[in-house]
């Protein structure tokens, strides 16, 4: 496995690598598009990850936790991370000004099977900010469109306002390629001229084939029991069905076991997890 | 690293402990099992009478001295811009005079295991190399346990007879300590204060042996077909008794804190009162807790204490077992000697052994 040998190298695995904030683009009112490149040239030029791979992001003095890279593996010069603020660390992010330096270690963990997905159908079902490490997968799939075969997604969020990259949204809506349905929990300002439910009400909305398809699923904990029963429902092999877990984490790196998921490590041993591994993980899904 | 030519087994006289502890602490930083209050626990040793080799079992394990309650990973400073010191600084393991080593005297098997058991398990991945350094620099003297200890059940487990991780290994013969060289660092310990010791000879070594083999037959044995555990675990994990042990734990986590095998951390920032200055500091953590699976969002994995509670025998009984094949618990008995609600660790595993309800 080229992708475990390259995460778990010999080095420090405690060692920061410092990145500078080069933009924020905000995308709802507490979550923020943050734009960063490593400060070290050459370090930027040799960085790389694989879809669904996360880091450990620093702001010393506010502390640490692990972030889902969120941009296309195919842009170079820098990297995007999605956060949404919701603690100490998340919210002093969002007062950050722009050129403030950020700590990194990683990229961490087993992210989407991207080489299985090459000439494959493509059901990508994201919950909420599970969109975010989703993505990379998503602009990797469309960025090589002529590798893969179909691409359908469900996207799910709370409300018409906390949907993320809306300008992106729209692209693939209009896609000829590309089949995009979204769903909102709720329409308070009765703004939104869409579906209205939970995700998982999306699969009145879309027909999926299970052959030659694999499902890559990340979302709310509380989605994925649903999800996984619909998902059984068309036919789909537990194999072909792929999920990010999100855990409590502070090392990234197979130590402090906060992550643990039955013998799992999510930090190393996901969090990406095929449905078929991560049923035989006791609380995983 | 065992011994580079084989030492035989050699004799320490109990009198001379106090000069062997002056000449180590010229030259190393000893601890050592000392009295505290009605209990016992590893504290620096800077005089050889306050060494209590006669201790029962201390109320914290020599782990404290290889992972420590709190320790600083990084130390940061932002002004005038942010530079950040890294506190793994290289030491030269060479040498035992170089300051920075220590030893620990008087270690028995069941944290002797506890050692090697944090060997494995936090190198699995990556190797912790907070804890390998700590390691590298640490010297141990390991102790035999010639009585058992209240709540232990170290026979059961199988660490009886343990002398992993230890440099040397004393066992107790009269007025006098039998000393076995296990490595290579206990064997410059010993070539360092070599007037101290003399060859054991054979009816010495002839009566450690029968003393040992006694002793293994008088220890107590609570608990039949101890590595049978996790097999038993799947059957029992829905079972009725996690509620009734949740009903009296109150989630204080003194279980996992006194545990040699437990080893979770959390890590948080320090920030010094100029705001400029501060360390990220990793501490000791327990899943005991409410917060230790709780995830941005506020979605606990874990949100009850029965939940809790099987988590912790969950992750030493299956979880360790299936990721390095060994039982995450060396039978040393702390837990239930800490436990405010009397829990006891023995009925707790025959409860499993016997399906749980």
């Amino acid at each position: 496995m080229t992708q475990s040998t390259a995460t778990r190298t010999e080095k420090n695995a405690y060692q920061y690598n410092m990145a500078r904030i080069v933009r924020v683009t905000p995308q709802t009112p507490d979550t923020n598009l943050y734009t960063v490149e490593y400060v070290n040239k050459d370090q930027q030029k040799q960085f790389n990850f694989i879809p669904g791979q996360f880091m450990l992001l620093s702001l010393f003095g506010h502390g640490e936790a692990p972030f889902g890279i969120c941009s296309s593996p195919n842009q170079t010069g820098s990297f995007d991370f999605c956060i949404r603020s919701v603690g100490s660390l998340t919210n002093a992010l969002q007062n950050l000004a722009q050129d403030s330096i950020v700590g990194l270690r990683g990229p961490f963990g087993h992210g989407w099977p991207m080489e299985k997905l090459k000439g494959k159908n493509v059901v990508i079902i994201g919950g909420g900010i599970g969109l975010v490490p989703l993505r990379p997968a998503i602009l990797d799939i469309l960025e090589n469109r002529d590798d893969y075969g179909t691409l359908q997604i469900m996207y799910g969020a709370r409300c018409p306002e906390e949907l993320l990259f809306k300008d992106e949204l729209y692209i693939w809506d209009n896609r000829r390629d590309v089949e995009y349905v979204a769903t909102v929990d709720r329409d308070d300002e009765h703004c939104w001229a869409g579906n209205i439910g939970v995700v998982t009400i999306l699969f009145d909305r879309i027909t999926i084939s299970p052959k030659d398809t694999y499902a890559l699923v990340c979302g709310p904990p509380i989605m994925y029991k649903f999800v996984m029963r619909e998902l059984e429902k068309i036919g789909l092999p537990d194999d072909r069905v792929y999920l990010s877990l999100e855990r409590r984490m502070k090392c990234g790196v197979g130590h402090c076991s906060h992550c643990l998921v039955g013998s799992k490590f999510v930090c190393q041993d996901g969090p990406v997890f095929s449905y078929k591994e991560a049923k035989t993980q006791r609380g995983a899904v | 690293m065992p011994p580079k030519k084989k030492v035989a087994a050699l004799i320490l006289k109990k009198k001379d402990i106090p000069k062997l502890v002056r000449q180590l602490t010229q030259v190393l930083t000893v601890y050592g099992p000392v009295a505290n209050q009605s209990q016992f626990k590893f504290d620096t040793i800077t005089d050889g009478s306050q060494l209590r080799l006669d201790y029962d079992t201390t109320i914290l394990p020599p782990k404290k001295f290889f992972i420590p309650p709190t320790e600083d990973m990084v130390t940061f400073s932002q002004s005038p811009t942010l530079t950040i010191h890294d506190t793994l600084a290289q030491s030269d393991i060479e040498s035992l005079w170089n300051g920075k080593r220590f030893l620990v005297f008087g270690v028995h098997s069941c944290d002797l295991a506890a050692i090697k058991f944090h060997d494995l398990i936090l190198t699995q991945i990556y190797p912790d190399p907070y804890r390998t350094r700590r390691r590298e620099e640490g010297i141990i003297i390991g102790l035999n346990c010639l009585l058992p200890c209240e709540d232990s059940f170290c026979k059961s487990a199988g660490t009886l007879h343990t002398t992993d991780s230890a440099d040397l290994m004393l066992t107790e013969l009269d007025n006098t300590y039998y000393v076995d060289v296990l490595t290579e660092t206990g064997r410059k310990v010993v070539e360092f204060c070599k007037i101290l010791f003399s060859p054991a000879s054979t009816e010495q070594t002839k009566l450690v042996k029968k003393t040992l083999t006694q002793r293994n037959q008088t220890f107590p044995d609570p608990l039949d077909s101890f590595e049978e555990i996790p097999s038993q675990f799947d059957a029992s994990y829905e079972a009725e008794m996690w509620n009734r042990l949740g009903r009296r734990c109150f989630g204080c986590g003194a279980c996992t804190m006194v545990c040699p095998t437990c080893f979770c951390f959390d890590v948080s920032d320090r920030v010094e009162l100029n705001l400029k200055e501060g360390a990220r500091v990793r501490k000791w953590d327990s899943c005991q807790l409410v917060d230790f699976a709780l995830v941005a969002g506020g979605h606990n994995f874990r949100p009850t204490i029965p939940s809790r509670v099987r988590f912790r025998i969950y992750h030493k009984f299956w979880i360790e077992p299936e990721q390095i094949n060994q039982i995450g618990c060396v039978g040393c008995g702390r837990c239930t000697r800490a436990c405010p609600a009397d829990i006891d660790m023995i009925e707790l595993l025959s409860d499993i052994q016997k399906g749980g309800n």
